[in-house]
């Protein structure tokens, strides 16, 4: 356990305020990265985790999924879309059944879950038919499986978050390079 | 217990390596795989063995107005087992009949689709009839000239995913309802 904190007691105290400084380096380049991945996808959450099996089996929950939201790149029956309902906190990952383009470019379209045997209205806010451009977060393009079970995890185990997140904030701290 | 940190470190790092190098070189194996074409075996529209009809009646179905529906049935046979390789995780099958209707200037409806996720299950017929009702939204379906094709979604295990779609087929619809 001495061994544990022997960089840390040969460490002046511009030495220290140095790892500080490089922790933050840490914390703001992630942050960076992630909102960097917004303006390039366009999608306001560009990765997500897939928690039900509504997609079964080409989705299983804890896969990654990657997304994009090109406002140029028409949505078309098919694809598979990521879309958030009023609410409801989690966004639902679905494919498009249906859709309805107007003259002016507005579109409406209707989703279902390749595991569900309907159309995804019941699960739309009551009253609500159609999803519109407004609705989706992404579009997905590309699967990582498993992955995403890290994140599940920690999130239905908080404590487990935290100790994870001390741990590491307290290596990068006191382990010097 | 520094130690212990330390070994940690190095062997997860080294297992995230050596992973990524993994699915790289899967998705490398694969990526010139061309899944644009299908080995055809027969496409032909059969008709409607069911009806077109105004469905305003059914206020249960929970449509806003006035609404026609068809239910149409099509023959198509296709073959996707060459598209099938180590990384394929599933395809996902589908008929879109297209359209433009007096309130939209473009219709997509789905009316036909399954799941296949082995090689053996990749000869698809289609002749028992679609799977959805083809709703319309609004009343465009009487003596409509619309067109069909077939779209196929493939799902690796890893990696992207794309979407693909054949050539389009006429098929007019009736110009009376049915009932």
């Amino acid at each position: 356990m001495d061994s544990l904190f022997d960089d840390l007691k040969r460490m002046n105290k511009r030495q220290f305020l140095y790892q500080v400084l490089s922790f933050g380096m840490i914390v703001s380049s992630a942050l960076m990265i992630w909102k960097g991945l917004m303006v390039v996808t366009g999608s306001e959450s560009p990765i997500v985790v897939v928690l039900s099996g509504s997609m079964e089996p080409a989705f299983h929950r804890g896969d990654l999924l990657f997304l994009t939201n090109f406002e140029q790149d028409p949505i078309r029956v098919g694809e598979i879309v990521v879309f958030k309902v009023e609410g409801r906190d989690i966004p639902i990952v679905h494919r498009v059944l249906k859709l309805h383009e107007r003259d002016n470019g507005t579109v409406k379209f209707l989703t279902k879950g390749d595991n569900n045997s309907v159309d995804d209205r019941g699960l739309y806010a009551p009253g609500q038919l159609w999803l519109t451009k407004k609705d989706i977060v992404g579009r997905a393009r590309g699967l990582l499986p498993y992955v995403g079970m890290v994140t599940i995890y920690m999130n239905e185990y908080p404590k487990v978050k935290y100790m994870l997140l001390a741990g590491l904030a307290g290596y990068v701290l006191i382990h010097r390079e | 217990m520094y130690r212990g940190f330390e070994r940690l470190n190095v062997v997860f790092t080294y297992g995230v390596i050596t992973l990524t190098v993994c699915v790289l070189a899967l998705n490398l194996t694969t990526f010139f795989k061309d899944f644009s074409r299908i080995e055809t075996v027969n496409l032909d529209f059969k008709g409607f063995s069911g009806f077109i009809k105004n469905s305003s009646r059914y206020p249960s179905l929970r449509v806003d107005g006035s609404h026609e529906t068809a239910f149409l049935t099509l023959d198509a046979e296709a073959d996707f087992q060459s598209m099938f390789n180590w990384n394929v995780k599933q395809l996902f099958v589908s008929v879109v009949v297209e359209y433009v209707s007096p309130m939209h200037a473009r219709n997509e409806v789905v009316v036909w689709d399954k799941i296949i996720v082995r090689e053996g299950n990749a000869l698809i017929n289609t002749n028992k009839g679609s799977r959805y009702m083809h709703w319309d939204d609004g009343t465009g379906l009487r003596g409509l000239k619309a067109n069909w094709r077939l779209k196929w979604n493939v799902i690796r295990n890893v990696g992207p995913m794309a979407d693909y779609q054949s050539p389009a087929y006429e098929i007019e619809f009736p110009k009376e309802y049915s009932h």
